[in-house]
């Protein structure tokens, strides 16, 4: 798994870089600071963030072999995940209303690829809890399979610090 | 392990004995209810759940002892001694009476080994060993929700002739996050340095791809590229 994240890490990298790059480029279309809400997306940050804690309290719970704590806190966690895609949604939705779509400019292009990978790491983050739930519910789950709780939090902390990074850099380095 | 250390025993020696040693990388469910000894610290520990073990490692007391190493390995030669002293029952005792066992191991010879004369009693910290605890967790959440806090009113409150300042604040604000999230969170702090190295070499990649490319992102810089290609 951390094969995998570093590697996640560069693919990330690239396409925050290339939004670097494209920003201010544009010949039309509206530009960050006309479309931000900062106070909405500061909002999705805290609940991300939030979900990660969920997330660690979840993988202690399977650690003192409390499986129903378990399934409480992964839940809470996937409940959280969905809450921060409705807000992406919402947001991306309110974009397109102001004129900015991935084909509007280059800053449309580059935002909503960096952003859209971000949000379909999170929805299979969502899905991969939820499985682990319903694993958990038909036994297939136990205290000694801690290791895969843990595997997948490493992936849903990652979508989150992939987050702080984009928060900082899109939508607060304007 | 250096309580192992010192008794001359290393990973080699406890497979070669048949000793299951307890941690991340070997057996990584330490046992409850089952005396063991703290290779680190030589101490006799005993969980009443069992846990997911972290860097420190275990061994039983009671295959330590059968496999004579460290400490015990003194005691084959004087088991009259052994004998005549109360030994603990061979289920471990609640937490609480960890401490009556104590006066068993308060041996000159055992005390020189570093095995401790008193058994220490159930402490909470002990999850710090495999992974921090809850209070931890929500410690560092309130750390992150607070600098997440931070960043939005820096943004907010640097007037817009200082924005130049807005990059390096928010960088190391975000760089803050980021660390406390991958180790404490991520559990980079407590696993092995090769996970880190793993993770920091696409970081770096990134990284670098990202300063590298901070030129192209800079319009004084793409009159020049230009005038290069209108030059050729």
């Amino acid at each position: 798994m951390w094969m995998f994240l570093g590697s996640d890490c560069m693919l990330f990298g690239a396409l925050i870089t290339t939004y670097q790059v494209y920003k201010g480029k544009s010949a039309s279309g509206p530009t960050p600071h006309e479309i931000f809400d900062i106070p909405f997306t500061s909002v999705s940050t805290f609940v991300l963030l939030m979900s990660s804690l969920a997330m660690v309290l979840a993988l202690a719970e399977i650690q003192r072999g409390n499986m129903r704590g378990m399934r409480v806190w992964l839940t809470a966690t996937a409940a959280l995940g969905m809450v921060f895609l409705s807000g992406q949604f919402y947001e991306f939705t309110s974009f397109v209303n102001e004129g900015l779509t991935i084909s509007t400019n280059l800053y449309g292009s580059s935002f909503y690829t960096l952003t859209g990978f971000h949000g379909t790491h999170v929805s299979i983050g969502v899905l991969w809890l939820l499985a682990i739930v319903a694993m958990s519910l038909r036994g297939k789950i136990t205290p000694a399979s801690a290791l895969s709780v843990e595997i997948a939090g490493l992936y849903w902390h990652f979508v989150d610090v992939v987050w702080i990074v984009i928060f900082t850099v899109v939508y607060l380095i304007q | 392990m250096e309580w192992a250390a010192q008794q001359g025993l290393d990973t080699a020696a406890f497979k070669k004995a048949g000793v299951k040693v307890y941690g991340k990388w070997y057996f990584p469910e330490v046992p409850a209810q089952v005396p063991l000894i703290n290779l680190q610290t030589g101490e006799r520990e005993t969980f009443d759940t069992s846990l997911r073990a972290g860097q420190v490692l275990y061994a039983e007391e009671a295959e330590l002892k059968k496999a004579g190493l460290g400490p015990f390995k003194t005691e084959t030669p004087t088991a009259a001694r052994v004998a005549a002293a109360p030994s603990p029952p061979p289920a471990a005792p609640p937490p609480v009476a960890l401490a009556a066992p104590a006066a068993v191991v308060k041996r000159a010879s055992v005390a020189r080994s570093g095995y401790p004369a008193t058994t220490p009693a159930w402490h909470h910290d002990v999850h710090e060993h495999a992974h921090p605890g809850a209070a931890r967790y929500i410690q560092i959440a309130l750390i992150l929700t607070v600098l997440t806090a931070v960043e939005v009113a820096v943004f907010y409150i640097i007037p817009l002739e200082s924005h130049y300042l807005l990059p390096p604040i928010l960088l190391t604000l975000s760089v803050v996050k980021f660390a406390l999230v991958a180790m404490f969170y991520m559990h980079l702090r407590f696993d092995s340095k090769l996970f880190t190295v793993c993770f920091m070499f696409g970081l770096a990649i990134a990284a670098a791809l990202a300063i590298g490319m901070i030129p192209l992102g800079h319009d004084h810089l793409v009159p020049l590229l230009s005038q290069q290609q209108g030059a050729h």
